[in-house]
């Protein structure tokens, strides 16, 4: 990415941002809530275009997203129709894979996968979500919150497939664990339209916070935009 | 602070609230099973479970909003708890200033009728003494509390949890906008018992960070339902498991639950390998120093190859999840 901007009315979002995400790298992106996290993503997969500055995608990237709600689920579905398409095997990476086994793994047992997709809790969803997008085979993932209602164990086994995953991803997350045991790289949304990237995990991030920016720990202040106009 | 109940004995700390063989069905399904319990004051508890494991039916009865279930359930008296739902309900018509301000309900009243009495001086018709009596009292009760500065303190806490604007409106707020000033109150209002399920869904890291130091801090009982590990681990002093409505407690933080669980699972024969060998990992982990868990992120990078080659595929055997790589 090379400078890229955007802005929302009055609000500038971000400015002349550049940073680019190396193979197999792990991007964590923080920072509070409308900051302008999720409309970075979706520029980065090509849903949103940026006022200024270009975005290039290597040539053999195939990009998927988990989203935190999937509109074209049909919510009358089971849990094992949704993934498997009504099939005992799937294909995944080029394997046929028992579709119920694999469906286990995202904590889907017995009776629960025969569940409607409307009947679900939100971990539940979250976990089918994660079982879907897993499938697409792509070597760059877009995660949005992926631990939300997830259970320690989930989490736990999501981190590792995501550590051994062939590919790079863009981890948008909350959990502090999370990102130190993943993240190569962090992008931070400070507010007053700032982003900082930097390399390396979210501790080190915070540390390099307080030491170098001088942004003071534990003190976290309503998010500002600078704005356009007085 | 959970232990199977037993009567304090020695300098034990104080017993803030028990259960006994408590029980809930729902829908002809048991929810929780015959939990014995006892709190310490002051204890940090997380509390960790799968989803329908009953955590949050426990959390229910001990706030007193679920009294339906059978058995004993005992807060000490002269306690008081406070709990944040999963979806707290507030007054849609109300502004965020105005839920926030219940928080701190009888200083908001001390600071009002303060200052009514000293619009009445103006009156000639005011008994002057039983005003000034009245003034005192209250002055004594503000100095006390250190709050003449309330409004600058309420302001401190929404700016600490990011609440959204203190005039808007509940009514046009998002699910987690209204975590935001639901936890702001219930911080103010300090119960002696505070009981949060899943408080940092929804918060940035900065503010889960400030959270874990803030509880860290808190002189009441805390029991967390909680998926946040570094709550977990530098907070509690206690893991409360549930699992399929049995209660189980653990003394002692994440790290060394996550070594007592793993040395169980490797003792039972028909256990998941794949889980067991995942608990192990995370210790591993943990056990890093922070160069060497920066170091073992950043190998994902030079090794990159190895990892896209044949070495990544035996790797995926072991997983409990994998991703299926792409065709590049």
């Amino acid at each position: 990415m090379e400078g890229l901007s955007k802005a929302y009315d009055d609000k500038v979002l971000f400015e002349n941002l550049s940073f680019a995400i190396p193979r197999g790298g792990i991007l964590g992106v923080i920072g509070p809530n409308g900051a302008g996290k999720t409309t970075l993503i979706r520029m980065l997969t090509g849903n949103e275009q940026p006022d200024a500055g270009t975005i290039k995608v290597g040539e053999t990237v195939k990009m998927a997203t988990v989203d935190q709600l999937r509109q074209n689920l049909n919510p009358d579905k089971t849990v094992f129709e949704a993934v498997s398409g009504g099939y005992e095997q799937i294909e995944l990476g080029g394997k046929l894979v028992n579709a119920r086994a694999w469906l286990s793994r995202f904590g889907f047992t017995g009776d629960s996968q025969q569940k409607k997709v409307k009947e679900l809790s939100g971990g539940q969803q979250n976990r089918l979500n994660l079982a879907l997008t897993m499938k697409s085979e792509s070597n760059l993932l877009f995660f949005d919150e992926p631990t939300n209602d997830l259970d320690v164990n989930t989490m736990r086994a999501l981190e590792e497939a995501i550590e051994s995953f062939a590919g790079s991803a863009v981890v948008v997350s909350h959990d502090r664990w999370f990102l130190d045991r993943l993240a190569t790289h962090i992008l931070a949304f400070e507010g007053d339209s700032r982003v900082e990237f930097f390399d390396g995990n979210y501790s080190q991030y915070e540390a390099y916070r307080q030491e170098v920016l001088g942004l003071k720990p534990f003190d976290p202040h309503r998010i500002k935009y600078r704005k356009l106009t007085r | 602070m959970a232990k199977p109940v037993k009567k304090s004995e020695g300098d034990q700390p104080e017993i803030i609230y028990s259960m006994m063989r408590v029980s809930k069905i729902y829908n002809n399904k048991p929810v929780i099973k015959d939990i014995s319990l006892s709190y310490y004051h002051g204890a940090k508890i997380g509390v960790l479970g799968l989803n329908g494991s009953g955590k949050s039916t426990v959390l229910r009865i001990m706030a007193g909003v679920d009294g339906d279930f059978n058995g004993e359930a005992v807060l000490s008296k002269g306690y008081t708890t406070g709990l944040l739902d999963q979806e707290p309900k507030l007054d849609e018509t109300k502004t965020v200033r105005e839920v926030v301000e219940e928080g701190a309900a009888e200083k908001v009243g001390w600071l009002k009728e303060y200052n009514e009495i000293a619009e009445q001086f103006a009156d000639p018709d005011a008994d002057m003494d039983a005003l000034l009596a009245r003034q005192g009292e209250l002055q004594d009760r503000i100095d006390a509390a250190d709050c003449w500065d309330l409004d600058a303190q309420l302001e401190q806490a929404m700016d600490a949890l990011r609440c959204p604007d203190p005039d808007t409106k509940i009514g046009v707020l998002s699910g987690g906008e209204r975590r935001r000033v639901a936890l702001c109150r219930l911080l103010l209002q300090k119960p002696d018992i505070l009981l949060l399920d899943e408080p940092t869904n929804h918060l940035d890291a900065e503010t889960v960070a400030w959270l874990e130091k803030h509880l860290n801090e808190y002189t009441g009982t805390v029991i967390a339902i909680t998926h946040d590990r570094y709550f977990l681990d530098n907070v509690a002093g206690w893991i409360l498991e549930l699992d399929r409505g049995e209660g189980i407690p653990w003394k002692g933080n994440y790290s060394s639950w996550l070594e007592q669980k793993s040395g169980r699972l490797a003792q039972e024969e028909k256990s998941d390998k794949r889980r067991q060998k995942t608990l192990e990992r995370e210790l591993e982990w943990i056990r890093m120093s922070p160069k060497g868990q920066h170091t073992k992120s950043k190998a994902r990078i030079s090794n990159f190859e190895r990892l896209a080659g044949e070495e990544g595929r035996e790797k995926e055997q072991e997983l409990e999840i994998y991703i299926p790589r792409g065709h590049a």
